[in-house]
């Protein structure tokens, strides 16, 4: 049979689009080390590109996907690809990939850079806020060279995959040759850490191609669950939920990807333990981003006069009271709207996180 | 498919034939088991587990029900209209039974109770770290397990066809069909029926019990249950007592619903008849066979929850007043969605509506009565429920549009009773005399709740089988050696 | 292939190298639980529930898409595969319906028995349940995608299997799901074969009720190949469907051989009860199946021939009563079984109603006269006009046994007021007095008293003799009447006037000479045990003008008690099968049932001729392989044209020149016409070929305690 090399410009981390860099400035390299590695495999050659992207003075065949998944180093998920179907990647022994009855196999720019030019360079992605530039490095440097990490609160390297560090610990990493991890990225003290694995759950969902149910499933509940976190809905019990599931999912998922995108959230878990309990327990956000300051809207009982204009202010009815009784709002129903404050000439509905003492049934005004 | 010989064909393999087949092994009786589906384990694949009776969990537990205290309860709670006899010796073997299915491996997380006003008599089986749903499935597993360690033949999708006497009237044989649809017989000295009633056979239940599926009672039709044990027994000459339906009332009818929905209106607030009147202290909703009851006396056998916006804002924010352990998660998150997509597929069941009177349009309710009834229920509210003296903590207002109202309707776990059973489990014919060799056990020969099912005793219909089946399987055993 | 050894939880086994772990396993009698596999799929390791601990690689080994390799040492029931497996099923449990109330799947549910196996450790994962819609579009099968756990089989089978590839998986917002291929039904190419039911391990994809029987004594071939099912005989409908589209002509008429030793005639008059059982009928309208057989055994070239059997002689005699399709059928096998036969028949020549019943415009008399040649010539000895008073009375002449098939040839006669009037005839005379030459008169107005194909016969029979005003009256309404629908069409066509739910009064006559026949309308008939039961209603008599009167309301068997056997309301009592009153006698056919259809007696004859064969000491097997082997094809492929092509239907001659000659009226189809037919036909029993999948339980019964 006969084989054709696929070179995947599509499977990319998220946070490390190093294929199409490649492609644009190394192009000669790149082509030079696939067509070294092809002529080993005796190979048609086949360029895979994202839609929407060119890359002037490429030639051959070219093909677009608007997929874009973890397993497109896969040679079947390839294959699924080219096909038009969902790439769903095959992990088996001697399983050989066909498509258009070629035996398919699969190499990234990176690689194919590194045939022509030796593995001593090292491309990174270095994201910082929302900025992302590509820098040049050599295997063996050290990460605190290639992006200054004083001062931040905590450092992602490697994407869904990738592992989250404290940065004193991550400067002195050396950069390796393997795979291991393309992108560092920069988290600020401004920056929620349960907020930033709502992020990466969300992509890792939504990258995860779907055949295994450990990685289809785990991915739907732990983003389910991150985001519970934020709001206040989310129980004791989830952290070590979280802990042990991981353990089973990294173990028992079917590719890579699925038993590795778990780790983002279990070590930032690891490290910043009690942000994640403040905002299961006491359901407050240091840096503010996942609650608003959670001000409850209360009547002060001294000071209501009974007069009822702020009933008809409540779009919600949240307001029971009669006539020289102290009106009281209901917790419940209440919306945090705020339109009652101004429609009480006294100005005695306030606001506060902890709701003081407040009476429970119908008392007259001044009894309190 | 050659005919086959052995001592005792049990007939079904759901929770009381299995612990026949168990129990009948134990003693020495060698035993073959023919179920009708693909696997064992009948409805009770769906149950938590079964009732006992002075255990060591309820000790630990500082539970103190004793059998003389659940005897009595049982026998007032059916105003004696059972049989004494055959109830002592079931509820004094629960303990030990528990301990006879722990010895096959079959953990439990402790005895429970259903609802607050239920004894804590049920013992759900232990499946992980927490109570989860189809526990009993474990308990099949565990019988299964056991009753192959002693040698009994399970054969899968056979079904009973006929029960075999020779010329003196004694069991001789059971004919049964193969998955092919041949016919064989299996020669056996007795038999045990135990296919688990007839929850599932429409034309039956109209016959028997002369209501109709899908009008005024909506079951939980177990594919399956179709009464072929209560036919083949009344063919053997069984005396014909009456079936009944185990009723347990639910909201919706047989329409597929979101849990969300139903556990909201599960909440005891405003419950009122076809005629817009209330009916009961909605208190006791959680025990569906008094709900069950209600309906059954009301007109077109329906009943209608309603809440308004404010109380299921409240439900959705903090969850609802009353969970059990079938529906144990209070987050009722998803109603609104679940609610939409009922009235978009154009429900018959669950109703939307701004104002009251839109909604008493909606199910048939005179408006001005259904007004009425609100305005007074919101008094209560206010104070006391000098209607049905109902707790002060259920007492919601319904203040504010929209509406929403779900109709229950009285429906059942399956049928039960039919055949007539002594204490022995043995079947008996017109007076009273046991049929040599036949007997029955579980769903098929359960007349002990009269009209209205033991609901105060939880996991009474799965303690009646296995210790039902137990039974059967010791008095066959016995029989079979003299 | 070399085989490979190693061991699974302690058991040495050797298999081939080409197997995965989990083929080992399940072949030798250790269960893995396992979801997404399927044994007649490719490996998909998606579902995690067939990970297992393999010595010396850490973390777990999907134990389904793993090749055994030599000195491999497995254990299933090592702690984190364990755990690993109780994860995947509870995960799967999130999306699914909490109720297995109320799911038609339940006890055949392999998630329930996995679920039962594996158990489920109750973590407080979300609830992520689909919004609870069912998808009515395909007419066969019904979609409830809310059950459905993502395994892939179904999509798998129908591209992998079937090479037709109507389903995939699409991410619909954002959550995975199993679409149709295409934004219709047509344009995904679903060619109905029902192989995503067959492998689908929930209740998500199921056939919707009413397309198959739901009747536990009938096999699962036979319940999924509702044509062969609803033949009588059995025929392998599907099988010569097939070869018809193959151009192999003499291969399809061998299959119908193997059944029915007269494919041909019953190609022209068969009940086709195959037809009102093919699952195409909730498409766009059945097969044509009795004009595809008719036109295979026209080309039928006698290849079938070298492989049917016949066994030496055994010595003994058998004497056959009656040569209709019964008794030849008898006759026919068995002479193939080796014994000597007689067959004795009192008209002038054989075929019963096939000859003095059916007439000719429907069977031409030469393709009866062929087939019979055919079965006289293995040896079976044809003895006309001989009237044979008693069956016990021959049997003493020496007959080792007998076979009475004398068929239903005397007419019942309502006790109504004038039916002995001349020119008030019964339904078998007056058909014999036609195929005997000798027709009785008729006049101008014909009343025809009856709704089934006999009736229609007589009427149609009646209009060719010259009659200008033909009615035919009966109690059934129109959608009620037993005869066939087409012949119903015919004969309107041919200006016969049928009037519904009639009951018949009086036949009215002047001076000797019949007049009319007074009928009333009748509502709400139902046929109790005691007979019909209706309401009449009232001043809605009216008389029809008639000067002949056929009743054609049902026949009998034309035998008394004299004839020997035990009769019942005039038909031959059988016990035990086919056995009669008399030792050594046996009967089958319409003498036995009441006039029922001549594929029906052909059955019942083959049976009775398994039971004589063992009464005389044979071993009455009279299956035979006539037709060459058929290697279906499961891959079908992609076909647009499936659903463009409609039921064809056969060329009739036009009512003008049909209604004045006893010419054959359905001259059927030709090539072209039966190939674009037999094309339409959905091949249920490539479904068949699909093999079930066992439940963990099954692996337990099978050893006896072994887990």
């Amino acid at each position: 049979m006969k084989n054709l090399l696929v070179v995947s410009c599509v499977s990319d981390d998220i946070k490390a689009p190093l294929s199409m860099y490649l492609m644009k400035n190394y192009l000669s390299e790149v082509v030079a080390g696939v067509e070294k590695y092809a002529s080993e495999l005796d190979a048609d050659i086949m360029y895979l590109l994202p839609e929407g992207e060119k890359v002037e003075g490429l030639n051959g065949d070219v093909r677009y996907t608007s997929a874009c998944s973890p397993t497109l180093t896969n040679p079947y998920s390839v294959a699924q690809v080219l096909g038009g179907n969902i790439p769903r990647p095959m992990i088996q022994d001697e399983y050989v990939a066909v498509y258009e009855d070629k035996a398919v196999s699969v190499v990234t720019p990176e690689a194919a850079y590194g045939i022509k030019n030796g593995f001593n360079d090292k491309f990174v992605a270095v994201n910082v806020g929302e900025k992302t530039e590509i820098k040049k490095a050599t295997v063996g440097q050290i990460v605190g060279e290639v992006v200054a990490l004083e001062g931040t609160k905590a450092v992602l390297l490697g994407g869904l995959k990738g592992t989250f560090m404290a940065p004193a610990e991550a400067a002195e990493l050396k950069l390796e040759a393997t795979e291991k991890f393309s992108s560092i990225t920069v988290y600020d003290s401004s920056e929620c850490m349960v907020d930033a694995c709502v992020q990466l759950m969300n992509q890792a969902y939504n990258a995860s191609c779907g055949k295994c149910v450990l990685c289809r499933e785990g991915t739907s509940q732990f983003r389910q669950i991150v985001t519970e976190m934020t709001t206040g809905k989310a129980k004791s019990g989830d952290l070590d939920l979280i802990k042990e599931v991981s353990e089973l999912i990294s173990i028992g998922a079917y590719c890579p990807f699925g038993q590795n995108m778990t780790k983002p959230l279990t070590s930032a878990i690891a490290l910043f333990p009690d942000e994640f309990d403040d905002h299961i327990k006491r359901k407050t956000c240091k840096c503010g981003k996942c609650y608003k300051a959670a001000e409850l809207y209360y009547i002060d009982p001294d000071e209501c006069q009974g007069c009822g204009d702020c009933i008809d202010a409540c779009p919600e009815d949240a307001i029971e009271g009669k006539d020289g009784f102290i009106h009281i709002i209901d917790q419940d129903l209440c919306e945090q709207c705020g339109k009652c404050v101004s429609a009480c000439d006294e100005g005695c509905i306030k606001t506060a996180t902890k709701l003081p003492k407040l009476p429970k049934k119908k008392t007259k005004v001044g009894k309190w | 498919m050659e005919n086959l010989k052995t001592q005792l064909v049990v007939i079904a393999g759901g929770p009381s034939g299995m612990s026949a087949a168990v129990q009948a092994a134990m003693d020495g009786a060698e035993v073959i088991v023919i179920e009708k589906a693909a696997i064992t384990g009948g409805a009770a694949n769906m149950g938590m587990g079964p009732l006992g009776i002075g255990t060591k969990y309820q000790q630990e537990q500082m539970i103190d029900v004793t059998v003389e205290k659940a005897f009595n309860m049982f026998m007032d709670y059916t105003h004696y209209n059972v049989d004494a006899r055959l109830v002592k010796r079931y509820f004094e073997q629960s303990a030990e039974t528990i301990e006879w299915l722990e010895d096959m491996g079959v953990e439990f997380e402790g005895a429970f109770k259903y609802f607050p006003q239920s004894e804590a008599t049920w013992h759900i089986v232990k499946t992980g770290n927490k109570i989860g749903p189809r526990a009993a499935g474990h308990m099949n597993k565990a019988l299964l397990n056991k009753a192959q360690e002693l040698g009994v033949k399970v054969l899968l999708e056979t079904a009973g066809k006929k029960i075999l006497k020779d010329d003196e009237g004694k069991v001789c044989g059971v004919l049964a069909v193969n998955k092919d649809g041949e016919e064989f017989t299996i020669e056996c000295k007795a038999a045990v029926i135990a296919t688990g009633g007839a929850g599932c056979n429409p034309e039956l239940i109209k016959e028997e019990i002369g209501v109709e599926f899908g009008k005024d009672v909506f079951n939980f039709a177990i594919p399956g249950l179709v009464g072929d044990g209560l036919k083949m027994a009344w063919e053997a000459g069984a005396d014909h007592l009456p079936v009944r339906i185990e009723s347990a009332c639910d909201v919706g009818g047989g329409e597929e619903a979101g849990a969300s929905v139903k556990n909201v209106l599960r909440q005891p607030n405003l419950l009122v008849n076809a005629f817009g009147k209330r009916v009961m202290n909605e208190e006791f909703m959680q025990n569906t066979t008094y709900l069950s009851n209600v309906a059954n006396h009301q007109k077109d056998k329906k009943l209608f929850s309603i809440v308004d916006s404010t109380i299921v804002k409240s439900y959705v924010k903090n969850g609802v007043d009353v969970t059990s352990l079938v529906t144990p998660d209070p987050d009722v998150s998803s109603f609104y969605d679940e609610m939409d997509e009922l009235i978009a597929k154009g429900s018959k069941q669950f109703f939307k509506a701004d104002t009251i009177e839109e909604l008493a349009e909606m199910i048939g309710v005179d408006p001005e009565v259904l007004e009425e009834t609100v305005d007074d229920y919101n008094d209560y509210c206010e104070g006391r429920d000098e209607e049905f003296f109902k707790n002060y903590r259920y007492l919601r207002k319904l203040k504010k549009g929209p509406f929403y109202a779900g109709t229950f309707h009285p429906g059942g776990y399956g049928t039960v009773g039919g055949i007539r059973i002594n204490e022995n489990c043995e079947v008996c014919d017109k007076d009273f005399m046991p049929i040599p060799g036949l007997y029955a056990a579980g769903a098929d020969s359960c007349n002990i709740y009269d009209d209205s099912y033991m609901f105060l005793l939880p996991g009474n219909s799965m303690g009646y089988a296995v210790n039902t089946g137990r039974i059967a399987g010791m008095e066959a055993a016995e029989y079979i050696e003299d | 292939m070399a085989t490979v050894n190693l061991i699974i939880d302690g058991k040495a086994i050797t298999c081939d190298e080409s197997k995965t772990v989990l083929e080992a396993a399940l072949d030798n009698g250790i269960y893995i639980p396992h979801l997404c596999h399927h044994s007649d799929l490719h490996p998909n390791g998606g579902c995690r529930l067939c990970v297992v601990k393999q010595e010396g690689v850490d973390g777990v080994i999907t134990s389904c898409s793993t090749k055994v390799k030599e000195g491999m040492v497995i254990s299933t029931k090592e702690e984190t595969a364990e755990k690993v497996r109780k994860l995947s099923v509870e995960l799967m449990f999130k999306t699914h319906p909490s109720e297995c109330v109320g799911c038609p799947k339940y006890g055949k549910c392999h998630l329930a028995s996995i679920s039962q196996y594996v158990g489920d450790a109750g973590r407080e994962f979300r609830q992520q349940k689909l919004p609870l819609i069912e998808n009515e579009e395909n007419p066969l099968m019904l979609h409830e995608m809310y059950r459905c756990i993502l395994c892939g089989r179904c999509v798998r089978a129908c591209s992998e299997l079937r090479g037709v590839g109507a389903l995939k998986f699409e991410k619909v917002d954002g959550r995975m799901k199993v679409v149709i291929n295409g934004n219709s039904l047509e344009e995904a190419g679903c060619q109905f074969c029902g192989a995503c039911v067959e492998v689908c391990p929930t209740g998500s994809i199921r056939d919707k009720v009413g397309v198959f029987k739901d009747d536990p004594s009938l096999s699962r071939e036979m319940t999924l190949v509702p044509c062969s099912e609803g033949c009588p005989a059995h025929i392998n409908v599907p099988k010569y469907i097939r070869f018809i589209k193959e151009g192999n002509y003499p291969a399809a008429a061998a299959t119908v051989r193997e059944k029915a030793p007269i494919p041909e005639c019953l190609g022209y008059i068969c009940v086709h009860s195959c037809e009102l059982q093919c699952k195409r009928q909730h498409l766009d309208g059945p097969l044509s199946i009795r004009n595809l057989k008719r036109f295979a055994a026209s080309q039928d070239d006698g290849s079938w021939k070298a492989n049917a059997f016949q066994k030496d002689a055994t010595g003994k005699k058998v004497a056959i009563i009656g040569a209709g399709p019964a008794g030849l059928t008898a006759g026919y096998y068995l002479k193939k079984l080796g014994h000597e036969v007689t067959i004795f028949e009192k008209l002038p020549k054989a075929g019963g109603q096939m000859r003095y019943g059916i007439p000719s415009y429907r069977l031409p008399r030469e393709v009866l006269d062929k087939e019979i040649a055919e079965i006289e010539s293995i040896g079976v000895e044809i003895k006309c006009g001989v009237d044979v008073k008693s069956a016990a009375e021959l049997k003493a002449e020496g007959y080792d046994a007998v076979f009475v098939s004398v068929g239903t040839h005397a007419g019942n006669r309502l006790p109504l007021e004038g039916n002995d009037l001349p020119n008030v005839y019964l339904n078998a005379d007056f058909l014999r007095s036609i195929n005997l030459d000798e027709p009785l008169p008729v006049g101008e107005n014909v009343v025809v008293l009856g709704g089934g194909n006999v009736a229609i016969d007589c009427a149609e029979s009646a209009l060719r003799l010259g009659a200008k005003h033909v009615v035919m009256t009966c109690l059934e309404a129109p959608d009620k009447m037993t005869a066939s629908e087409e012949e119903v069409t015919w004969a309107k066509e041919d200006g016969i006037i049928v009037e519904n739910s009639r009951t018949f009064d009086a036949i009215e006559s002047e001076n000797g000479k019949v007049t009319g026949l007074t009928v009333t309308g009748i509502e709400g008939l139902k046929f109790g045990p005691k007979g019909p039961e209706f309401t009449r209603i009232p001043d809605s008599t009216v008389t029809f003008p008639a000067d002949t009167v056929i009743f054609a309301v049902g026949q009998h068997p034309d035998i008394t008690e004299e004839f020997g056997l035990e009769l019942n309301r005039g038909r031959i009592v059988t016990a035990d099968g086919h056995k009669t009153s008399v030792e050594g006698v046996y009967a089958a056919g319409d003498a036995v049932t009441g006039t029922r259809s001549v594929i029906a007696a052909i059955a019942e004859a083959r049976a009775a001729v398994s039971e004589i064969d063992i009464f005389l000491g044979g071993d009455g097997n009279i299956e035979e392989n006539l037709a060459p082997e058929q290697i279906a094809n499961p891959c079908i492929g992609k076909n647009p044209e499936l659903t463009k092509t409609h039921r064809t239907e056969p060329t009739v001659t036009d009512s003008e020149s049909r209604k004045t000659n006893f010419e054959p009226m359905d001259l059927g189809f030709d090539c072209s016409k039966a190939g674009c037919e037999a094309s339409r036909c959905l091949q249920c029993d490539l479904r068949v070929q699909i093999s079930p999948q066992k439940f963990w339980s099954d692996y337990i019964s099978e050893e006896g305690g072994q887990q």
